[in-house]
């Protein structure tokens, strides 16, 4: 019984997801509290495809709300081909996937513990002073 | 010189272990030894059949297989310093025509976000997904193109190869020079030959805009010593009887270098990709090639359909035969040989439709079934092996199912 319920609020919550998706704030710890860069740095930051920013990318994990629409909006790119991209940098010596974190509160506290991290947040959590948003997606 | 360069390459790894351990040794007494090390790994559980019982294809034949591509492989990566790490990667294959054991082991040195370094044994990078053509999750395909991909190159080398990264005008560039040495078994047709090449040096260029990817690379392998049966005999004996071109042509003198170039675009709903590859030889144990494929894509839901159409054509860089026929009886004789060695060299031409699906069951484990049709050149090898019936027209449907795994 528990199982179902369970259920149905998981289908009822990515309804609500689906018909009003939460916005996102990309949060860096940086001493450049005016680094305000637009959706293709970010992209390339997080892709660990730019050489332009020192920032080191945090990610939350898979099927996390934030990273799915961090996957679309941003990096326009689904999942499973971002994990392809992943696979392919890691196991070819080239790049090292970004460190997964579960939940966005132990995010913030690496980020804020960690200079010159970088990640992306639910729009809805209350950014402590010290981190800067860089970057939006409404 | 030779010798001595050969005898260091067989004892590069065990160099490399010390050094590691070493470098190391200072650590594993250290408690944070767990944030240093991460373990990752791939595997793959491919069958396949082959529709057609007068030949074998990427060694599938009429009988369902699974022990061709099925593989396991484990990667450790050791950050030493904040810009030092050590990575080596086990792999066990199902196939016997492949080794299982240490595939990678190569330190790493980035001192900044433009440079990377590595050195030890590495794989080699020729052409998009040579380095990766064990992970299976990273690329649509279970068997990427084989008129790219068969492998007529080698697939490590030990030396050293340094990256540089850099921005200009919102594009990214890499930019990798490559230098090593290989000795080990290459594999044409099926048969084994043991080989060692004392230089093999390569240079990639890639850009990055967004979604799109674009890929060139050059790589050349030279100052082959190999252990052909009857090939160094026979030149032995061309050169005595004066004839050094032809003699030459069957030792391993020559280059063979490999050009390439790809392209590819994603979206969210769709990716198209394409590869060109060129391959230049003045070995007759390597084939001029020339292939491509392209690739198109469209993703739904949890899905990926695909279809793919390659091609290819090859050749021999072949001397004109200068020993005269029905002179005397002895070069009569060699004359032919010759002709018997160098018009029987195997060729490669091969037009091949894949249409693929892939099912991403979790975002590390993905299912995937193909079907690839065949099309190739009678009196050719084609890529097909084991050719029982000579009147076989080189026509046949492969079909594949896998499933990949990455952790």
């Amino acid at each position: 019984m528990t199982n179902l319920i369970k259920f149905i609020l998981v289908v009822l919550a990515l309804q609500s997801f689906y018909a009003n998706s939460i916005g996102i704030v990309v949060v860096a710890n940086t001493d450049n509290t005016d680094l305000n860069i637009g959706k293709r740095q970010v992209r390339d930051i997080f892709m660990r495809s730019s050489s332009e920013f020192t920032l080191k990318p945090v990610v939350l994990k898979p099927n996390s709300e934030a990273r799915l629409i961090f996957n679309t909006k941003v990096v326009g790119l689904t999942e499973s081909r971002i994990q392809s991209y992943w696979a392919q940098m890691q196991f070819g010596g080239r790049k090292k996937p970004p460190i997964e974190i579960e939940s966005p509160d132990t995010m913030l506290e690496y980020v804020k513990n960690n200079k010159n991290t970088v990640t992306y947040l639910p729009a809805h959590i209350k950014i402590p002073e010290g981190l800067t948003v860089i970057y939006r997606v409404d | 010189m030779k010798e001595l360069i050969i005898i260091s390459n067989r004892h590069y790894c065990k160099l490399l272990l010390v050094l590691i351990y070493f470098l190391v040794q200072p650590l594993l007494a250290a408690q944070e030894l767990n944030e240093r090390v991460n373990i990752s790994g791939f595997a793959r559980v491919v069958g396949g059949y082959l529709d057609e019982s007068n030949a074998s294809y990427g060694n599938y034949s009429n009988e369902v297989s699974f022990s061709e591509q099925s593989l396991l492989a484990i990667q450790a990566d050791l950050l030493i310093t904040d810009t030092i790490s050590a990575s080596g990667q086990l792999l066990a294959h199902s196939s016997d025509e492949r080794d299982s054991g240490i595939e990678w082991l190569y330190l790493t040195y980035e001192p900044n976000n433009s440079w990377l370094f590595k050195f030890g044994k590495l794989r080699t990078p020729f052409f998009r997904y040579t380095d990766v053509i064990d992970v299976g999750f990273s690329y649509p395909w279970i068997s990427p193109p084989q008129q790219v991909y068969s492998g007529f190159l080698f697939s490590n080398y030990e030396g050293a190869s340094g990256t540089y990264k850099f921005n200009f005008n919102d594009l990214n560039f890499d930019i990798e020079a490559y230098y090593g040495t290989y000795s080990g078994e290459f594999s044409r047709a099926g048969e084994n030959i043991d080989i060692e090449v004392d230089e093999i040096k390569g240079i990639i260029f890639t850009l990055n805009r967004g979604n799109f990817s674009a890929r060139a690379s050059i790589t050349q392998s030279s100052d082959f010593f190999a252990d052909f049966p009857g090939f160094n005999e026979f030149s032995d004996i061309l050169e005595y009887a004066g004839y050094p071109e032809n003699a030459e042509s069957l030792r391993f003198n020559g280059a063979a270098t490999g050009y390439q170039a790809s392209v590819n675009y994603d979206t969210l709903d769709y990716f198209v990709a394409a590869e060109w590859v060129k391959i230049d030889s003045e070995l007759l144990v390597v084939p001029q090639l020339d292939s491509y494929y392209l690739t198109l894509g469209y993703n739904f839901d949890a899905f990926q359909v695909h279809i793919t159409y390659a091609n290819s054509d090859s050749s021999y860089n072949i001397p004109e035969n200068l020993i005269p026929k029905y002179v005397t009886e002895e070069l009569t004789e060699l004359s032919f040989i010759y002709d018997g060695i160098t018009q029987n060299l195997p060729l490669y031409t091969l037009e091949s439709l894949t249409i693929g699906l892939r099912w991403d069951l979790k975002y590390n484990i993905s299912a995937k079934a193909e079907v690839t049709y065949l099309s190739g050149e009678q009196d050719e090898n084609s890529f097909f092996e084991d050719i029982t019936n000579p009147d076989f027209d080189r026509k046949a449907t492969l079909y594949q199912i896998g499933l990949e795994w990455v952790f």
